[in-house]
Parts: structure tokens; C-alpha cells; sequence
């Protein structure tokens, strides 16, 4: 029976190693769960924003009608950002400055259109614009918000995942380090509504 | 000379006193007096019998509806961003009920001259950014421009009171269904636990059986218990399948751990 007291002892290190590996790779699974939700509402907002821009247009068009150039540029920026979707479990930095830049684009036609909208005191006074304007706003903060939330949970994953020695594990399954929302540029800043 | 600087000092501390910027971790909590209190109003700015009225209807709104709403007037946040501090606020109390997140907080700030209402994820449907706008532009500024503080966030107060109670509003309050996400605020997630705890027992496990072994062989050396190790499992912390909740266990009131996504709107007056 003495024999058998290596062997007891090895397999109770293998199986603290097994149970160690499981342990690991059951917290790079949640960190990763966390970091697509978090995208998902970053979507989420972005689609919101994207929503809005229909009946945006609409309420400028009837009173500035002459301001196609800036309301055509609206609906091509806005096709363009609605057309570039991420699958988070893949994403490369590249895909993602893209993504932002498109909505970036986007953001600035809305500035320009608001500040079209300065020249025409009765657009202003349109209940319905003064809506959307609250709502566009209420939208690009929370799409702050989003963005901070997700680069948070891409960093808690990409910190999890390159320690030594979980980046061995996370190597061998193939759990790949997650890209972040850069600053964006002072241009592509979102129009600040003041009345 | 031992007045003059008597005298400097008290005036100096004074000075340093009353310019208190305040921060989302500085702002007093009006938990704390007690559950039905919902205003946090440390620098006075709100007379007494506006807050009392404004802690009335923060009760029946929660009444009518399960919507938090609280108040917080300050009189400086220094150069922090309203929007940014009245988020953090929101988020570290966690106001609104978890699950639901239909909560409000009604953010005042006097020297910048900022009005801000955060809503909750859940009270998106009713009270939507336009509405919050419409309520600070159209009864709130106005009244703190004629200096009526405590008047225009009481009107402000009715006017969310009205909208969540009108028509069928309440009952869609009261079924709102959402998912709480409090960022950095939120519990940790222990549910690894288990697996600690099974590589606590498997070491246990081989250093019994070594001891076995050793009596069986050795005869004089008496076995060490490993006592002084067991105690550790248990205080280690470690919540088999899934969180807690650990707020509540104090006395006072609390929020109920909602969440916001930073919704809402502002305006300055």
C-alpha cells in the first residue's frame, strides 16, 4: 500500500493542474461574455442615434429645403455607419477604427446639419425638432458611456488573458487579445446642443 | 499678533469650508437618514419645507410606481462635468431598483448654473430625453432664473410625478423589466469559488493520507492536525454559484442598486 504514495500524490497535482486550467478558462470565458455584451450595447446606441436621423431629416427638410447638401450628406453618412457591423469574438483594432470612423463621419453631417439649423429661427422653435434634438443628445451620451464601459471590460479581459500564467492557457485556446474605442479626434466629436 | 492669526485662520478655514467641492464620493447620502429620505441637500440651497415636499413625492412616486427619484442640490463640483458627475453619482448609489432601473436622480449645481436628470435603463419608455428636456426648459430654468431654486426643482419633481403616474404608466413602471449593469460598482462574481475549495480538499486529502502513512511507518512522531488551515475555507470569502447582494445590512436606508446608461438630459439656467 506504501507503493502507492507517489502515485497518490501525483494524481492529486494533476488534478489541482486540472482544476486550475478549468478555473482559468472559465474566467476567460465570463471576461469575454462581459466584453460582447458591452459591445452589444455599444451597438445599441449607435443604432439609436442611426434611428433618429429618418424623422431628423424630415423635420429639416420641411423648413430649409434648400439645404440639400447637408441633409443628402446626413443619409449617405448614415448609410455608411449602419453598414459596418463587428463580430466582438473577432474584432481586429483595424475593424474597430473603422467602425468608429464611420460613425465618426456620421457624427460630423449631424453637426453640420444642426448648425445649418441655427439660420432658421422657425426649425428651432418646431416642438418636434427641439425633441429630437433632447433625444440626439440624450443618444450621444450614452454612447460615451457605452464606449467607456466596453474599453473597461476589453481591458479586464486583455488584463486576464496576458498574465503569466494564463496567457499559456488562453494561447493554446485561442483567446485572443480584444481592440479598444480610441480618443476621438477633436473633428469627430459629437454636436453639443446649447439653446 | 496671536488674534491676527487666530483671526486668519478661522476666516481662512471658513473660506476653504463653504467652498467645498463636492465629489460623487463627498455628496452625502440621503439614505443614511433613513429610507424615506430621497434628497441630499448639504449646502441648504433647497428651503426646509421644499425639501420636506420633495421627499413627499419621491415617496408617493416610489408608492404609485417602485421609480427612485432622487434630489441632489450642490453648491460646486468644482470643473467636473455635470453629466460625468451626476452618472458616477448615479452609479454609486444605484438608485432605482435592480432589475427594474427605474430610477432618477435630479442633479442642481449653483455655480455653474447646471440642471441635469439622469434617468434610469428602465425608465426609458416613459420618461424619454425628449420629455426630460421639455421639463428643464420649460418649468425648470425658468424658475431658477427668477432665483426660485427650491420652487423649480419642486415643479420639476411634479412634473416627472405627473408623467410616470399618468394614464397607464404606472402598471408599465411597475412590470419594467431591465438589466442592471453598474460597471465598477457591480459585486464581483465568485463563482469559481468551488473550484478553490475542491483543491483546498484535494491537498488535505493527500496531506491526511501522508500522515497515515507516516503513523503506520514511523510510530513516535505524532500527526500534526492541519487544523490551523481549515478555518480559511470558510472565511475565505468564496459564494458557491453566484453573488451576493451585500448592501442593506446597515441601518438606514438604501437605493436599490439600479443602473443607468446615462441617459436623461440637462440644460444650464
Amino acid at each position: 500500500m506504501k507503493k502507492a504514495l507517489p502515485w497518490i500524490i501525483v494524481l492529486g497535482i494533476l488534478a489541482i493542474i486540472v482544476l486550475w486550467v478549468a478555473n482559468a478558462y472559465n474566467g476567460f470565458v465570463a471576461a469575454e461574455e462581459n466584453v460582447e455584451s458591452a459591445w452589444s450595447q455599444v451597438e445599441n446606441q449607435y443604432q439609436r442615434r442611426s434611428d433618429l436621423v429618418p424623422n431628423l431629416v424630415a423635420t429639416v427638410k420641411g423648413y430649409a429645403k434648400h439645404e440639400q447638401e447637408t441633409l443628402e450628406g446626413v443619409v449617405e453618412a448614415r448609410a455608411k455607419a449602419t453598414s459596418i457591423t463587428i463580430d466582438p469574438a473577432n474584432a481586429t483594432p483595424a475593424q474597430l477604427a473603422a467602425f468608429q470612423s464611420a460613425q465618426g463621419e456620421l457624427s460630423q453631417a449631424l453637426g453640420r446639419l444642426l448648425a445649418v439649423a441655427e439660420n432658421y429661427p422657425d426649425l428651432k422653435a418646431n416642438e418636434n425638432f427641439r425633441d429630437l434634438q433632447a433625444q440626439l443628445e440624450g443618444t450621444e451620451n450614452r454612447i460615451a458611456v457605452a464606449r467607456q464601459l466596453f474599453n473597461d471590460s476589453a481591458r479586464a479581459y486583455n488584463t486576464l488573458i496576458r498574465r503569466f500564467p494564463n496567457n499559456i492557457i488562453a494561447g493554446i485556446c485561442g483567446f485572443e487579445k480584444k481592440p479598444y474605442f480610441e480618443a476621438d479626434q477633436e473633428a469627430q466629436k459629437a454636436p453639443k446642443v446649447e439653446f | 499678533m496671536k488674534r491676527a492669526v487666530t483671526y486668519c485662520l478661522a476666516i481662512l478655514w471658513t473660506v476653504v469650508a463653504l467652498a467645498t467641492d463636492y465629489t460623487p464620493s463627498s455628496v452625502p447620502n440621503p439614505k443614511t437618514q433613513g429610507q424615506e429620505f430621497y434628497v441630499a441637500n448639504p449646502d441648504a440651497i433647497i428651503a426646509d419645507s421644499d425639501e420636506v415636499w420633495l421627499n413627499h413625492c419621491a415617496s408617493a412616486l416610489y408608492a404609485q410606481t417602485h421609480v427612485e427619484m432622487c434630489v441632489v442640490a450642490l453648491s460646486s463640483i468644482g470643473d467636473t462635468d455635470a453629466f460625468d458627475f451626476a452618472y458616477e453619482l448615479y452609479q454609486r448609489w444605484g438608485i432605482g431598483r435592480e432589475g427594474q432601473n427605474t430610477g432618477v436622480l435630479i442633479l442642481f449645481v449653483m455655480d455653474s448654473h447646471d440642471i441635469r436628470i439622469t434617468t434610469g435603463v428602465g425608465m426609458e419608455g416613459i420618461l424619454p430625453d425628449a420629455r426630460c428636456s421639455q421639463i428643464i426648459h420649460d418649468d425648470m430654468i425658468p424658475a431658477f432664473r427668477r432665483g426660485d431654486f427650491g420652487g423649480g426643482l419642486c415643479l420639476g419633481a411634479l412634473r416627472i410625478y405627473e408623467t410616470c403616474t399618468n394614464g397607464e404608466a404606472p402598471e408599465e413602471l411597475l412590470n419594467t423589466k431591465s438589466v442592471t449593469n453598474r460597471g465598477q460598482y457591480a459585486e464581483e462574481d465568485d463563482a469559481d469559488g468551488w473550484v478553490v475549495f475542491a483543491a483546498l480538499a484535494i491537498i488535505i486529502f493527500i496531506v491526511i493520507i501522508i500522515i497515515f502513512f507516516d503513523k503506520k511507518g514511523g510510530g513516535k512522531s505524532r500527526g500534526r492536525h492541519s487544523g490551523g488551515g481549515t478555518p480559511t475555507i470558510f472565511t475565505s470569502g468564496s459564494d458557491f454559484g453566484g453573488s451576493f447582494s451585500g448592501g442593506g445590512g446597515f441601518s438606514g436606508g438604501s437605493w436599490g442598486g439600479g443602473s443607468t446608461f446615462g441617459g436623461g438630459a440637462g440644460g444650464k439656467w
